[in-house]
């Protein structure tokens, strides 16, 4: 079945015109993502990779019915995007761009919980279900099928992480970055709930860092209830020196909290298996499945 | 280089000036550089003053940076020992030399994020000064505390309601919700991260005068704001035109002690890398994520950068071609190969779109490539690489 992204996905790609949506427009459709259109204001009846551009959201989810939407516009120009795709009942947005005001993603968040919509990112790789879909910008062929699901904070290493199981042999339901900003739509939790009930997912992997407090929600969520699979964890900067800021710029250590010890500490007393180094995490991840 | 990660903090006087551009008070001051000129300063004003070192870190009081002084002879002295003083990650170099302000009592008033849920709160307390954080680890009440709505104005009869829960009432309530409301609305205007004043003193006539100022600037919407901020704080002028352009660099990097340069695709990853090297026994020289879309020019940017630290023995690079290209990515590297010529190693990890493009740019450079690989691997070749370099 996998989460969020699937064989049923329409996408809509906004500001497919420019020079990064062009890009992963053409790779997702490489890939084999159902691309019904694009948006980009004024360049209506423009096609790109031979899918077709219209002006507003509004006119491409008429024509085209995208279930889905994928967000490359410039990070001011962000927030008008997003409110678009909201205001237009679409049920899943990604937003890749990075650098988004943070004022402009409260509001964003906002919007979307009050329309049922559900936001991915900003400042992410978005979601891919290997052999279903892709609506992100993943190198698509270092993701293998299978039965891991993974969330991230960091885009690259989940790249790192897919890449090791898919050369020995294993692979994803689904894998979703949530993203390196300290404001954003989902998070570890919410991927967490989808996996539980994901027949095509047995294994959930969270790779976290330092800074903020997701991994401390996923703790405390797991902690509450018996999670019905096995859940591993990789936490990045571990042996980061601790009085220099570093990271995304959710990734501030602020007054001593989220450091990689404690997030590591708050996981392992919920049951999960955080493993030390990221080939210390392929290894007990091959041993479980 | 600044980090993009750190939030713009401003200095109290230039918080100060932009809490009168909201329409808020502030004693009487001004900014000193030298000891002479806090002298002068405290002169012309009529001492006694308060002479604060101008940093921007908290906790300044308890550092011994902010003392008092009844004389300008005394205001002097107390520059003399304030300027070029270190506290925390800032070392002082001018003081803000300022009336004191005859109060009837300290408030505290704040705006900020709350980073655990994701809202802006708006914050009030009757009891402000240092003893706040300890007050509101005391006792849930101590401050009154309200979620903004990020999309409906801050209203005037909401501040009230807050001053209300937080003990306030006649005049002192009035004045300290308008208070609030000026900086809710100027926080949202500006889009600042945070804009505390504490303390918030309330003179005996009933107005308010803000005693500190400590507000971030959210750096991401420096691009639409500088202009705006630099109007409203003439003192921050050049720092905001420094910021906003540095806002555009796209590297964070952070030098550390070490002799392992390491340049990552993705903050994870770079953090990822270094916990790998310390776990091989390398010591890492830095942090440093070339971030996202980035042109060939930003790699080779930063692989200058830290070619450039002659304590560095070696470079691992360690990248993948999602948001960025491969091809785009080698090219930049062969760049700094060909007209640099560096003098210690480099090895670099890379996979992703554009892969077969760019591992021919660096093969034809004989830069070693891990393809298949790990991190580990990478961080093993690099090592092996520095230390029989070091023993040849």
């Amino acid at each position: 079945m996998s989460i969020l992204v699937d064989e049923q996905t329409r996408l809509l790609v906004q500001g497919i015109t420019g020079q990064q949506g062009t890009l992963h427009t053409r790779l997702m459709l490489e890939y084999g993502t159902n691309i019904v259109a694009g948006v980009t204001p004024g360049r209506g009846g423009q096609r790109v990779c031979d899918v077709p551009v219209f002006d507003t959201v509004a006119e491409a989810c008429e024509r085209t019915r995208p279930n889905v939407s994928i967000i490359f516009v410039p990070a001011m120009t962000t927030r008008d995007a997003a409110f678009e795709a909201i205001t237009a009942r679409l049920p899943l947005i990604t937003i890749i761009t990075e650098h988004v005001p943070i004022h402009d993603m409260l509001r964003i968040r906002a919007h979307a919980a009050r329309h049922g919509v559900r936001l991915i990112g900003p400042n992410g790789i978005g979601a891919i279900s290997p052999g279903k879909t892709k609506v992100g910008i993943m190198p698509g062929m270092l993701y293998g099928q299978g039965s891991v699901g993974i969330v991230s904070r960091s885009g690259t290493l989940t790249h790192e992480t897919a890449s090791l199981l898919r050369d020995r042999g294993f692979g994803n339901s689904t894998c979703v970055g949530i993203g390196g900003d300290p404001i954003h739509g989902i998070g570890f939790v919410d991927a967490l709930d989808l996996f539980a009930s994901d027949p095509d997912t047995a294994l959930v992997v969270i790779l976290g860092e330092i800074g903020g407090g997701d991994e401390e929600q996923a703790a405390a969520y797991l902690s509450a209830r018996k999670y019905p699979k096995p859940v591993l964890a990789y936490v990045a900067g571990r042996l980061a020196p601790p009085e220099k800021r570093m990271g995304h710029a959710g990734a501030i250590v602020r007054q001593g909290t989220g450091t990689a010890q404690a997030k590591m500490a708050a996981l392992r007393h919920a049951g999960v298996h955080v493993a030390s180094s990221l080939k210390e995490l392929t290894h007990e991840i091959a041993a479980r499945l | 280089m600044p980090e993009p990660s750190d939030p713009m903090r401003l200095l109290e006087h230039e918080g100060k000036q932009l809490l009168g551009h909201l329409g808020m008070s502030a004693p009487r001051g001004s900014v000193a550089t030298t000891p002479a000129g806090a002298g002068a300063a405290a002169a012309q004003m009529g001492a006694p003053v308060v002479v604060k070192g101008q940093v921007p870190e908290g906790g300044r009081g308890k550092a011994g940076g902010i003392r008092k002084a009844a004389t300008p002879a005394e205001a002097e002295e107390a520059a003399r020992a304030l300027i070029g003083m270190q506290i925390g990650e800032h070392r002082v170099e001018s003081v803000l030399v300022e009336e004191l302000v005859p109060f009837t009592q300290e408030c505290y008033a704040g705006v900020t994020v709350d980073w655990t849920t994701g809202q802006m709160l708006a914050l009030l307390s009757a009891s402000g000064g240092i003893d706040v954080e300890a007050a509101s680890a005391r006792s849930a009440d101590a401050v009154a505390r309200v979620v903004l709505d990020p999309l409906a104005e801050f209203q005037a009869y909401e501040a009230r309601n807050l001053a209300r829960r937080a003990g306030l009432s006649g005049r002192a309530l009035v004045s300290v919700a308008d208070a609030l409301v000026r900086l809710v609305r100027g926080a949202a205007v500006f889009e600042c991260l945070l804009v505390e004043v504490n303390p918030l003193f309330l003179l005996p006539d009933g107005r308010v005068v803000a005693g500190d100022a400590k507000i971030e600037v959210d750096d991401s919407a420096l691009p639409r704001q500088h202009r705006a901020l630099a109007e409203a704080i003439p003192a921050a002028v050049d720092a905001l035109a420094e910021r906003a352009n540095a806002e555009g660099a796209q590297i964070a990097y952070v030098p550390i002690d070490g002799d392992i340069g390491i340049i990552a695709g993705g903050a994870g990853l770079a953090l990822a890398t270094m916990d790998t090297v310390f776990e091989y026994g390398g010591r890492p020289a830095d942090f440093l994520d070339i971030g996202g879309g980035g042109a060939s020019g930003v790699i080779a940017r930063a692989l200058r950068m830290l070619l450039a630290r002659t304590e560095v023995r070696g470079v691992v690079i360690n990248v993948y071609g999602g948001i960025n290209n491969c091809e785009v990515m080698a090219r930049g590297i062969a760049d700094v190969c060909e007209k640099d010529h560096p003098a210690v190693p480099i090895v670099v990890k890379m996979r992703g779109h554009f892969q077969e493009e760019g591992w021919a740019i660096l093969e034809s450079h004989g830069v070693p490539i891990v393809k298949q690989g790990t991190t580990d691997d990478a961080v093993m070749r690099i090592l092996d690489l520095v230390e029989r370099r070091a023993s040849a």
